[in-house]
């Protein structure tokens, strides 16, 4: 049984006041249904990712109940930024296995407005361990900040190389509706604007949004229907001290679901990669195989990550510009490459009808990664 | 876990593996290695070289930390383990550096 994406949605990131968690979840959730030709009644199960507003014990439950659904099988999902792939790698294990025949995944929370800057932050930075990270004082941007300054040294690389990642994404969402940051930037942009964890500057991090995305999928094939044909993941470690910073499990994730597939690196047409800060681009793409060691920043100088570029990378604009609303940030990724499968983006299509692509998320401090195959067939 | 930087005296500590004798930072229950339970714990120097290293500017309220800026490193110890600390002083990766607890948690200040 081929697992299929029959319906994707993704709302407009932002800050957007007046919507609660379950508010957003519903929104997106009934749009990729509505996408799937299906009623929440259709569905056998209902998988929901974990909100940092709203922190409520059965996300799964309370979002099937508002929607109408009464599945045989729903169940919240926490990995972080990885959550919302590792529910898609979910839902396709359902379908394969025949335990279920249409599967919601669905994600979004207010999180921009529905708390302070302060809490938000304090409560990501629990992803550092309690006793040995946390008391020192350190906030995901500082995490990811110390993996940029181990990067730089080892490539011999300065932190303007890694802003051309953000000018690529920045650009993208300047053409994509709903997009929260869309006022172009150049390097010397990036690098004038204020520090936040050097060598990270506020522009190379993402933006806090409000907003969802939900996705049907499903082992009936739809007549636009995407196939999900390999997915891999990989846990290596929770914390940044314990993370061997050559061996991610990125590469792992990526070629479980490659081999999976059938395909390899040079077969991918369209990639959406988690992009929470540019560093976490540039690690990815290069552990994974994308770019050479290093050269992450210099291929998105040259225009390989454009629309038209060689490898169309987070064609919506990314965490980094789209936004990043936890959960359904990640999930973003995926609307956008079936979006763009389908043949469906607009005036943002990409030129080269693409064929395969390639999602890939990560939680913590690049410490859960799930990868998906996704096939127009 | 005990935090061994609040005993008296504080100092770092790593877990060594009995059978396979890798070594790590973080209190783990088994190897991740061999899978052998138990590992010992043993204290660091607390001397090494700097893998990584920040200087935090905006840090939320409410929060553990020091007046902004400061700086936080990951250092590579000496016995073979990565541990991560706050800095003084620290201008560049790969510097030698040696740990002091002037405010109950680690610190890492060059090695003159």
């Amino acid at each position: 049984v081929i697992p299929w994406i029959a319906g994707a949605s993704v709302t407009p990131f932002g800050r957007q006041p007046g919507r609660t968690a379950l508010d957003w979840q519903v929104a997106a959730a009934s749009a990729a249904l509505t996408d799937a030709g299906l009623r929440a009644p259709d569905l056998d199960a209902v998988l929901c990712g974990y909100t940092t507003t709203a922190g409520h014990l059965m996300p799964a439950d309370l979002l099937a109940e508002r929607l109408g659904a009464r599945p045989g099988i729903a169940y919240g999902t926490s990995a972080g930024g990885a959550t919302g792939l590792a529910m898609v790698a979910a839902a396709a294990r359902l379908v394969r296995a025949e335990e279920a025949r249409a599967v919601l995944v669905a994600a979004g929370e207010d999180r921009a407005s529905g708390q302070s800057t302060d809490t938000s932050t304090r409560t990501l930075a629990q992803v550092g361990h309690p006793t040995y990270e946390v008391p020192l004082g350190g906030t995901v941007p500082a995490y990811y900040a110390l993996l940029a300054s181990a990067y730089l040294a080892r490539h011999g690389l300065a932190p303007a190389d890694l802003a051309p990642l953000a000018v690529q994404m920045r650009a993208h969402a300047a053409d994509t509706p709903g997009a929260h940051r869309t006022a172009p930037i150049d390097v010397a942009a990036v690098i004038a604007s204020p520090p936040i964890a050097e060598p990270l500057r506020l522009l190379d991090c993402c933006p806090v949004s409000d907003g969802s995305a939900a996705i049907v999928v499903t082992a009936a094939r739809h007549a636009r229907g995407i196939a999900i044909t390999g997915i891999g993941e990989g846990h290596r470690h929770q914390h940044l001290t314990d993370a061997d910073l050559v061996d991610l499990g990125a590469r792992r994730s990526a070629h479980a679901a490659l081999d999976r597939a059938g395909r390899s690196t040079d077969d991918v047409d369209i990639a959406g990669i988690y992009d929470s800060f540019t560093v976490t681009l540039a690690m990815l793409l290069e552990e994974i195989g994308f770019a050479a060691p290093g050269r992450a920043g210099a291929d998105a100088a040259a225009g390989r990550f454009a629309r038209a570029g060689a490898l169309p990378l987070n064609t919506h604009g990314g965490l980094l510009s789209y936004g990043h609303c936890g959960v359904a940030g990640g999930l973003a990724h995926l609307v956008e490459v079936v979006t763009q499968l389908r043949g469906e983006a607009g005036p943002r299509q990409v030129p080269v009808p693409p064929r395969t692509g390639f999602v890939h998320g990560e939680g913590g401090v690049l410490s859960a990664h799930v990868s998906a195959v996704l096939e127009a067939v | 876990v005990t935090a061994e930087w609040t005993s008296s005296p504080p100092r770092l500590w790593l877990d060594e593996c009995r059978g396979c004798a890798r070594r790590w930072a973080l209190p783990r229950v088994a190897c991740p290695h061999c899978g052998l339970p138990d590992p010992r714990r043993l204290p660091a120097e607390g001397t090494g070289t700097v893998a990584a290293l920040t200087v935090v500017h905006r840090a939320p309220r409410g929060g553990h930390h020091p007046p902004t800026p400061f700086a936080l490193v990951l250092v590579d110890l000496d016995e073979g383990v990565r541990v991560m600390g706050r800095a003084t002083g620290v201008s560049v990766v790969g510097e030698r550096v040696a740990v002091g607890f002037p405010e109950g948690v680690p610190c890492f200040a060059p090695i003159p």
